[in-house]
């Protein structure tokens, strides 16, 4: 139950300040003395934990000009042989096992930072996070841990927004820039990438609404943003390509927002239709010959409309959610 | 209607406290807030500019009036309709009333004290909290009043120049930022069974919210751009404002967690994360001494951990 309902039913029960506090104990909303108790131990776990990861990251670095080339790697290798170690005595989904395997994970980013600082590979940034990524998908496998897959999943990402911006994103100021169609064709990979992702995800069973959102947030952008390079200059195609993307975002928003009985997704998707139908009601008004006048007042008439039609029937999707539960 | 659980009715009926029908569900999730919230500013943008291009005002008296007109139309849309596309063009309409109304009277202002601008903007956010009959409006006023109140503080403490004031004038103006909204917020948790479902909950529950929002907020936007330092001189001290960011932070996760809103809790760890990375940033201190220090506070943490669980299997 949460406040508003809370607050809803003290309201029709007509109850006074002392049933209220005696309502909000019976049905566990106010944390007692016990609840008080476990948080702060939670809490004290968390500032542990931080600290001794952070601690042991800043000793490292105060002494890294010391270690020498070898001596860096072979601490990295070391802490990354002791991870995976971790991980096969004590297998997930024990906790050591899931703490085993997010570090191996996070130390593959490190050793390949390692790698590329010290050895003139001719890789890019990119191609080093997205190699992270791959390589580390053996440790979220086994692990089931949202915490490993949501960190390959944002490593994943910052190659992929890597790889689009070495194309250019610059050409949303609005003018054609040469290798044009490459830009939107890295866009729309990131599109796919990210709903296959989602359905890998899906496909593994990991099915906390917080982690499947992360894909979903970044198939969003990066449809936004395609949207956007298309609605300045883009080919038949290429609205085509957008288009059907941007439909396959909206289709699996709306299936998992069912399956997971939550408007999350969907309210993403809206978010996402919002900025699109924006970007592209600019470019057509302001773009045409007329007055720019009506052609604010109409966009501002188009978000607000958009945005109460599309709240309306979230919100009752919402209660017909918590009806069925 | 809302749901309540076999266990619960039971418990509630027992104790008295359930005789009449259960109400309907009126809830709205945070996220619908978010998006609901996040239009009406844009479209806010796109009014500005209708207004600005149709009435072109040259005057600050004419920017002020428009915005008088804006958020008099807002009121009454909030009024005279509760249907959700009212609703956000009334939200536009106010967040754009309130942009002419801030550039007219900080245009009508010195412009060389922003302390003075953040001060008016917090009168405008408070009567706005007031008069503006809107949950949705009262959240962000609220929110916005409480961050301008504490940016008013802080720029007096840093002047236009950039010259600092001594860390003492600083130590004051940070309480006058802080502690009025920490009082406020610990007030209205604390009474909340008194006011809750009487009238005034219209407006003290939006300013809960908000507040312990701001909470996590302010204290970061007042963390200095220079060093200041209680003991020693140039530099060299022990880095209290992020100390005191952290306190602060940790007060709001409390009350977030007394009031169940993991989204404010989520805010709150943010808030106290960034506020420890700021103190260990401002600690003069070579790196492998800051090392240390964690990794001394993380046994002592664990230590703790160990006792209270002792304590608790006790």
């Amino acid at each position: 139950m949460d406040r508003q309902q809370f607050i809803d039913l003290a309201t029709s029960q007509a109850w006074s300040p002392e049933q209220i506090a005696r309502a909000a104990q019976l049905l566990d909303l106010r944390p007692g003395v016990a609840h008080w108790w476990r948080f702060s131990m939670s809490l004290l776990r968390g500032v542990g934990s931080g600290s001794l990861c952070a601690g042991i990251v800043c000793f490292v670095a105060a002494n890294w000009q010391d270690f020498g080339i070898w001596g860096r790697f072979a601490l990295l290798q070391l802490a990354f042989v002791a991870a995976v170690a971790l991980a096969w005595w004590r297998p997930p989904p024990d906790i050591f096992g899931e703490v085993g395997c997010f570090l191996a994970a996070f130390l593959i980013g490190c050793l390949f930072a390692l790698f590329g600082q010290h050895y003139q590979t001719g890789a890019d940034v990119y191609e080093l996070f997205l190699a992270w990524a791959f390589i580390g998908l053996p440790f979220a496998v086994p692990s089931r841990s949202g915490a490993t897959a949501a960190l390959l999943i944002v490593v994943f990402n910052i190659g992929l927004a890597l790889w689009a911006s070495v194309f250019g994103l610059d050409v949303l100021v609005g003018s054609a820039i040469w290798g044009f169609e490459s830009r939107q064709l890295s866009l729309a990979v990131a599109v796919f990438a990210n709903l296959a992702i989602l359905a890998a995800l899906w496909a593994s069973g990991l099915r906390a609404l917080w982690l499947l959102a992360l894909p979903l947030i970044a198939t969003a952008v990066y449809t936004s943003i395609a949207c956007a390079m298309t609605a300045w200059g883009g080919s038949v195609a290429a609205w085509v390509l957008f288009l059907s993307g941007f439909a396959a975002l909206l289709a699996i928003a709306h299936l998992l927002s069912n399956r997971l009985s939550s408007v999350l997704p969907d309210t993403i998707a809206a978010a996402a239709l919002i900025v699109v139908s924006t970007i592209v009601w600019v470019r057509v008004l302001f773009d045409a010959p007329g007055d720019d006048i009506l052609a604010s007042l109409l966009i501002a008439i188009w978000i607000g409309g958009c945005a109460a039609f599309m709240g309306t029937r979230l919100l009752a999707r919402h209660r017909a959610y918590g009806d069925a539960a | 209607m809302i749901k309540l659980g076999d266990g619960d009715i039971i418990r509630l009926t027992s104790a008295g406290l359930l005789e009449r029908d259960l109400p309907l569900n009126t809830a709205s999730p945070w996220m619908l807030k978010l998006l609901l919230g996040g239009a009406a500013w844009l479209a806010a943008i796109f009014v500005i500019a209708f207004v600005a291009l149709l009435f072109e005002p040259r005057t600050n008296m004419e920017a002020g009036a428009l915005g008088a007109v804006l958020l008099a139309a807002g009121a009454l849309l909030f009024a005279s309709s509760r249907a959700l596309f009212a609703e956000q063009i009334a939200l536009a309409a106010s967040l754009a009333g309130q942009g002419f109304l801030l550039f007219a009277i900080a245009r009508g202002i010195d412009v060389d004290s922003p302390r003075a601008i953040a001060f008016v903007a917090c009168a405008i956010q408070v009567a706005v909290f007031v008069l503006l009959p809107n949950h949705l409006s009262r959240l962000l006023s609220a929110f916005f009043a409480a961050l301008a109140w504490a940016m008013a503080w802080r720029l007096g403490w840093l002047d236009w120049s950039g010259s600092t004031q001594s860390a003492f004038a600083g130590l004051v103006d940070w309480i006058y930022g802080v502690v009025p909204i920490v009082a406020l917020a610990a007030g209205l948790v604390l009474s909340e069974a008194r006011w809750l479902t009487t009238p005034l909950s219209r407006w003290f529950l939006p300013a809960t919210t908000s507040l312990i929002a701001a909470l996590c907020v302010a204290p970061i936007v007042l963390l200095p751009i220079e060093r200041s330092a209680i003991f020693g001189g140039g530099g060299a001290g022990l880095a209290p404002w992020p100390l005191l960011s952290l306190l602060t932070a940790l007060g709001a996760l409390a009350a977030a967690r007394y009031l169940g809103s993991a989204a404010l809790m989520a805010l709150a760890i943010v808030s106290a994360i960034l506020s420890t990375i700021a103190f260990y940033y401002e600690l003069t201190m070579p790196l492998l001494a800051k090392s240390l220090l964690m990794l001394g506070i993380a046994a002592l943490a664990f230590a703790a951990h160990g006792y209270l669980r002792k304590r608790e299997v006790a």
